[in-house]
């Protein structure tokens, strides 16, 4: 009884870490499993919803498959919509994820894969891949390929915006970004235009392209997205002590450098699988967790996860739009995201205004 | 037996150097303070210490090279309480003191209950328990204050560096600071060694002061034999007169000439 009471007088109930609440993990899996059922269910061709079902239920170890698909349907809901679908839940969530843990290690609300560079880096090993490689497309070299390129493009953004001056770096690593970027866009279209063979092929897919992805891209990123997301999970704790800036993380016994090292390469591989197979799609690392931010709280305890699920399911919702809008063509999923993002950028650049 | 050895300590940043072999030591549960003109280098000795800048030379924690300890070792022995602290908007009192139990969470372990306790303890201990969910950036200067050193309590070092160097709290807060790093000082058994703007303050709260000039200390002793009128004009460039009241001494600026108004209309 008395230890109840001294913890009751000290408050101590009042006192605890920042926790993801029952509630928001149970939003966040609701809503993911919202939009997999719109991205399944919905298509040119009309698969009842039912059916689908019955057939995905099918899917599962020891239950039978009712469904009655005719062939055709069946290849479509299984060969194509789901790897789809399945396929932007993990980019969507990756980038998500890798976004908010650039924005903790850099201490910088804007940080973003694209914004760093890390994507275009990606993008130009991945480019380099297809075009001088006999391998081409869905080649087991290309989220190294992405990997080396990613990791190259965040270290040289993050070596000419601390040359900037320390102290600023917060301002000039997204400068720095910027100029990495545009640089190695330009490379990337040189690259592109040597090799006119693949050009249509490398352009369709830096638009963004899930409209092609199978079973087989799943598989190919699965491994370096699994790895990336787990290494950042597990230094939730570790972000939210770097948020009190490098100064007084290292006065309570954290080795920030080391921290922000492990977290970027981690987000730097979970972004480069992610943009090996589905190309280049913007804005996904910032508007997710800054909407999680608003909503649930700025601990990364919390929004580390929900990125992962709502990024899921942002980039199955966005992808929807993109085959539906002007069916039956498609937008580049790419153009779906930007449209969404640059009006958000605007928007968190004023806000944060303050902190930048 | 010192809480704080610090051994021919001297700091080069950017090319220039900012404190040239400066060798100090702190009595365990002794409040000692650092006294000097802008610039002289009080905070980068604090910094130093904390190994927060390279440096050159020995710091000691109880006798330990503080070089060779882990960060996490370093963390459990010295507290430091910066000038201006970086305090993220939205993160909750509670969230930010709890960083200071990060010296004993594990890499990738979260915090304990112990942990907590020694949270809502250091609250309490500042009477800051009601504000335990309230964002930081709604708080006043004098509370935010209060969170840092309730952050520092909560890391249970026995040595608190704390930097006042230029606050920018006012009179009143700045006291209230004072007097309550005085008596967890007491009921902590805490060493203390701070950096100080105002001299009638470190005269009326440590209980030694080393005066710092150009990188150097150049006077060190009790308040009565340091923050003498000679030596603030010399150090300080300043006119003062000291005068021994009932808390201490009491420095108050003296105009040596004064501008009469006839002057200025002629």
């Amino acid at each position: 009884m008395a230890v109840a009471s001294v913890r009751e007088r000290l408050g101590a109930n009042r006192v605890r870490p920042a926790r993801l609440r029952i509630g928001w993990v149970a939003g966040g899996v609701a809503f993911l499993i919202g939009a997999v059922a719109l991205g399944v269910f919905i298509g040119p061709v009309g698969i009842s919803p039912v059916q689908a079902l019955r057939r995905l239920a099918g899917l599962l170890p020891f239950v039978d498959d009712t469904s009655n698909l005719s062939a055709q349907h069946e290849a479509i809901l299984v060969q194509l919509r789901l790897p789809r679908v399945v396929l932007a839940a993990m980019v969507g969530g990756t980038l998500a994820i890798s976004g908010a843990a650039y924005q903790g290690a850099f201490r910088n609300p804007m940080a973003d894969p694209y914004l760093l560079g890390a994507a275009a880096g990606a993008g130009l090993g991945a480019t380099i891949v297809i075009t001088y490689t006999s391998a081409g497309f869905g080649s087991d070299l290309m989220p190294i390929a992405a990997f080396v390129g990613a990791l190259a493009a965040v270290a040289l953004a993050y070596a000419i915006g601390r040359a900037g001056g320390v102290g600023r770096t917060v301002t000039s690593l997204i400068l720095a970004g910027i100029a990495i970027t545009s640089f190695l866009t330009a490379i990337q279209t040189y690259v592109q235009q040597r090799q006119s063979q693949t050009l249509r092929e490398v352009y369709g897919w830096i638009l963004g392209r899930l409209t092609t992805a199978g079973w087989s891209d799943v598989v190919l990123a699965l491994p370096y997205m699994a790895v990336g997301i787990a290494v950042i999970l597990s230094h939730r704790r570790l972000l939210d002590v770097l948020s009190v800036g490098d100064e007084e993380a290292t006065s309570v016994g954290i080795r920030a450098a080391r921290v922000r090292l492990i977290v970027v390469v981690a987000a730097s591989l979970a972004t480069a699988a992610a943009v090996a197979v589905s190309g280049l799609i913007g804005f996904v690392g910032l508007i997710v967790p800054h909407v999680v931010r608003l909503v649930a709280g700025s601990s990364y305890r919390v929004v580390l996860p929900l990125s992962l699920a709502f990024g899921g399911a942002f980039l199955i919702l966005c992808d929807l739009l993109g085959r539906t809008l002007i069916s039956p063509a498609e937008l580049p999923i790419g153009v779906v995201t930007a449209f969404f993002g640059a009006p958000f950028f605007a928007l968190v650049l004023r806000t944060s205004r303050k902190t930048l | 037996m010192t809480a704080i050895e610090v051994r021919n300590l001297s700091v080069t940043l950017g090319g220039r150097m900012i404190l040239r072999d400066v060798s100090l030591a702190v009595a365990p549960g002794e409040w000692v303070g650092l006294i000097g003109p802008n610039g002289a280098g009080k905070t980068t000795l604090l910094r130093a210490i904390a190994t927060l800048v390279p440096r050159s030379g020995a710091v000691l924690f109880d006798g330990r090279d503080a070089g060779v300890l882990r960060p996490r070792d370093r963390a459990r022995c010295v507290a430091i309480v910066a000038q201006r602290p970086l305090l993220p908007d939205a993160m909750s009192v509670a969230e930010y003191v709890l960083l200071g139990r990060s010296p004993y969470v594990s890499y990738f372990g979260t915090e304990t209950r112990t942990d907590v306790e020694a949270v809502a303890s250091a609250l309490e201990r500042l009477g800051i328990e009601g504000f335990a969910d309230r964002p930081l950036g709604t708080l006043s200067g004098g509370e935010q204050q209060r969170a840092v050193l309730a952050r520092a309590i909560a890391q249970n070092a026995p040595t608190l560096l704390l930097d006042e160097g230029t606050s920018a709290l006012d009179v009143g807060a700045q006291q209230q600071v004072l007097e309550l790093v005085s008596e967890l000082r007491s009921s902590e058994k805490l060493t203390v060694l701070s950096a100080m703007h105002d001299l009638t303050l470190a005269g009326q709260f440590t209980d030694r002061v080393a005066l710092l000039s150009a990188g150097e200390i150049v006077a060190r002793g009790s308040p009565e034999e340091v923050i003498r009128e000679d030596l603030v004009r010399a150090h300080y460039g300043a006119e003062v007169r000291v005068t021994h009241g009932p808390d201490g001494i009491v420095v108050s600026p003296v105009r040596s000439r004064r501008t009469t108004s006839e002057e200025v209309r002629a």
